[in-house]
């Protein structure tokens, strides 16, 4: 099957995810045609349930994207105000 | 015995040093909860049509609600209402932390402050009690002096100190209030009128806490939000602080820099959130009964900008101000600006973005070294933002016209500085940006005390984002998301509501991180839950919302009476240029736009669509036919 190997990084919240020494980075390897949702599938799983944004490198995009080998994924936790 | 409240409002006169108490029935509290309304009725009442803002007929008004101090999160904030130095406009503003709380234990509710002192004094008032003091040996200090000094002179540890700095004594025109030298009535200069009162501090103390009506109820709520604050959208908050969306909004193209002119900063990373969490972060801070602990406190020991964890840290308008708005990537200087700001007693936003519109006059050629007193302005200068704060605090030099806000600083220049003011009737714009969330366009501009970024909700759950929170929008009667970018009539009409409810908020003093209609930690049905157990009262949503409005159109009658109306409802010119660079390069507003919104707007209000006037039939609706008689003693009729 094909795999997809993608780095991600977490910003804010979502970085307590990850161990602290890796600063909110993991490379992924995903399985089949990927899109942005099986990154986020990855982090539900992980007992995320806040809403989620991603960018994908360097553009805001929609949780279905389709990803590439290679792609860099941002993901961050919207919030307004300030 | 009322619950919540002590039914005391304490009133000072300044010229005369009388102290007095009123005693409002149950009734006068019901109908407008505290805070800004509650403020603004003393503001109307009191403060003719034409008063200058920085002499004594100017009354100054610091509101608590009657929920605060209650023991749940997000209760403990007090507004400052007065005529604005910096706008001619009405003045509103809100600040946190324990001075709010500890008020409310004083024994009162509000404090209505009015006339000037012929000396520098202070207010000191604990269990009930109120005396004036002489301020002469804190008059000149700045703010983490003055909370030594005076908790030395009277004993007590524990008092709480709202104080002007030195700023609000020499008049600057955004000069903040500042309590706990960290927590700022920041917004629409109140810090100058307290100062130009010769009031320096008012210093707090008490235990006569209020009886709750229903405590158990009150405590399940504040363990339930508790309980789900690690998975809510506010749990970024709680531990980076605002500084977390720093990187968000630039991911999204809608972190103002370079004065506006962009929505994306290179530097963004090394000013954001997580950088300041892995480098300057000394600890969390929290405001009185507080589970989301959002404020941040910095400490920076070497180097040429070392900062005071005493002075707390930056928030995300910070940041941003003084960051991207300048160029700036230097999260040290960021922090030392951030502290003069809260030693001076200034708002961080108007006063980051006034050196922002001076840099972008300067890198121009609209001004020059022989405007500055031979400073460069360039962007980038992360030794400049701090060197101008201080200046700007001291009115020292060319700070002496920055001190007046960008936009009266622009007309006192000309040559076309008034081209690059980023300001609403004169306020600086902080840090969201209406090209990205278009609503915000709308609110920015008839926003009665200027463009302000918590007066309404922002777009994205206006658009189905966040995960919507169908439910809570629901609540409000908002069911229908609309569409990305737009500014449908609509989206007017989910701004509008959620002004009313954010107006309620401000006069019920409730955090808008914490209580809200969407993202917020807890929703609206929360809010009328928190009401019922505090006061006892059986209040629904409907009756918060009709507080929202009367506040609103409270703001907006004080405007009318000034002859503001719709005219002074303008977004600046730079605006309609297209932004450049990143997701929202060529991203700008259409003036037509923003002109047929307010249109929809000003009817939907229940104003005079052609003057942007509240009428009668209006504000007799909602009670406050008082309101309209004033208008119309002083040839402002609302009709």
């Amino acid at each position: 099957m094909r795999e997809t190997r993608v780095h991600v990084r977490l910003y804010g919240i979502l970085r307590d995810r990850l161990p602290p020494e890796a600063r909110g980075e993991i490379t992924l390897t995903l399985k089949g045609d990927a899109s942005v949702a099986d990154v986020a599938a990855w982090l539900r799983q992980m007992g995320v349930k806040m809403a989620l944004e991603f960018a994908v490198n360097g553009e805001v995009v929609d949780g279905d994207r389709p990803l590439s080998d290679g792609d860099r994924v941002e993901i961050f936790s919207p919030v307004a105000g300030g | 015995m009322p619950h919540g409240y002590h039914g005391q409002i304490l009133h000072v006169d300044l010229t005369t040093g009388s102290l007095e108490i009123e005693r409002p029935p149950d009734s006068f509290y019901r109908f407008y909860m505290g805070g800004s309304a509650l403020g603004l009725r003393y503001l109307l009442k009191h403060t003719p049509a034409g008063a200058d803002p920085l002499g004594p007929e100017n009354t100054l008004v610091l509101a608590l609600s009657v929920l605060t101090g209650a023991p749940v999160s997000g209760q403990s904030r007090v507004t400052a209402v007065a005529k604005s130095p910096l706008t001619g406009a009405v003045g509103d503003s809100q600040a946190g932390g324990f001075w709010p709380a500890q008020f409310k234990f004083s024994g009162f509710d509000a404090l209505v402050i009015r006339g000037r002192s012929e000396r520098p004094v202070y207010l000191w008032i604990h269990d009930g009690e109120a005396e004036l003091r002489d301020a002469a040996h804190l008059w000149g200090r700045i703010t983490g002096e003055v909370e030594d000094a005076l908790r030395e002179e009277l004993g007590d540890e524990k008092i709480e100190v709202l104080q002007c700095g030195p700023a609000g004594e020499k008049g600057v025109r955004f000069a903040a209030l500042i309590n706990m030298s960290t927590r700022a009535n920041g917004r629409t200069g109140m810090g100058a009128v307290m100062g130009s009162k010769n009031l320096k501090a008012v210093v707090v103390r008490g235990k006569l806490r209020p009886s709750l009506a229903d405590a158990k109820a009150l405590n399940a709520l504040a363990r339930r939000g508790a309980k789900e604050l690690p998975d809510s959208m506010i749990a970024g908050l709680a531990k980076y602080g605002t500084a977390e969306i720093v990187v968000p909004q630039n991911k999204r193209g809608g972190l103002p820099s370079y004065n506006w002119d962009s929505g994306v900063f290179d530097g963004a990373e090394a000013i954001g959130g997580e950088r300041l969490y892995d480098t300057i972060l000394r600890e969390r801070d929290t405001c009185y009964a507080c589970t989301v602990r959002c404020k941040r406190v910095v400490e920076v020991t070497e180097g040429p900008y070392r900062a005071d964890p005493r002075y707390g840290g930056p928030e995300y308008e910070t940041l941003a101000t003084f960051g991207s708005y300048c160029g700036v990537d230097n999260l040290e200087a960021i922090a030392l600006a951030n502290q003069i700001c809260n030693q001076y007693g200034m708002d961080t936003i108007s006063c980051g973005a006034t050196i922002a519109w001076a840099m972008d006059c300067f890198e121009n050629g609209l001004i020059t070294s022989e405007d500055t007193g031979g400073l460069e302005l360039r962007y980038g200068d992360a030794d400049l933002i701090v060197r101008l704060t201080e200046m700007i605090g001291r009115r020292e030099g060319f700070g002496d016209l920055l001190a007046e806000g960008s936009a009266a600083a622009a007309r006192v220049l000309g040559r076309g500085t008034e081209e690059l003011v980023v300001a609403v009737k004169g306020q600086e714009m902080p840090a969201h940006m209406p090209q990205v969330k278009r609503s915000l366009g709308l609110i920015y501009a008839v926003n009665p005390f200027g463009a302000d970024h918590q007066s309404s909700e922002h777009d994205p759950p206006y658009e189905g984002g966040y995960h919507y929170y169908e439910e809570r929008m629901k609540a409000l009667g908002l069911t229908d998301p609309q569409p990305k970018y737009s500014l449908t009539d609509e989206k007017v009409r989910y701004a509008l509501t959620t002004q009313y409810l954010y107006s309620c908020l401000d006069s019920i003093n409730i955090c808008q991180f914490v209580f809200g209609p969407a993202w917020q930690l807890y929703g609206p049905d929360d809010l009328v839950e928190m009401v019922r157990a505090v006061t006892g009262w059986d209040v629904t949503l409907d009756e918060l919302m009709r507080v929202g409005e009367r506040r609103l159109n409270l703001l907006r009658a004080f405007n009318a009476r000034e002859g503001l109306g719709r005219e002074q409802d303008r977004l600046p010119p730079k605006l309609w240029k297209a932004l450049k660079g990143g997701p929202t390069d060529g991203f700008r507003l259409e003036p037509e736009e923003i002109e047929r919104a307010k249109d929809v707007y000003y009817a939907l209000a229940g104003w005079d669509v052609s003057t942007g006037v509240p009428t009668r039939a209006r504000l007799v609706e909602l009670g406050l036919e008082w309101v309209a008689d004033l208008l119309a003693e002083s040839n402002r009729p609302s009709d």
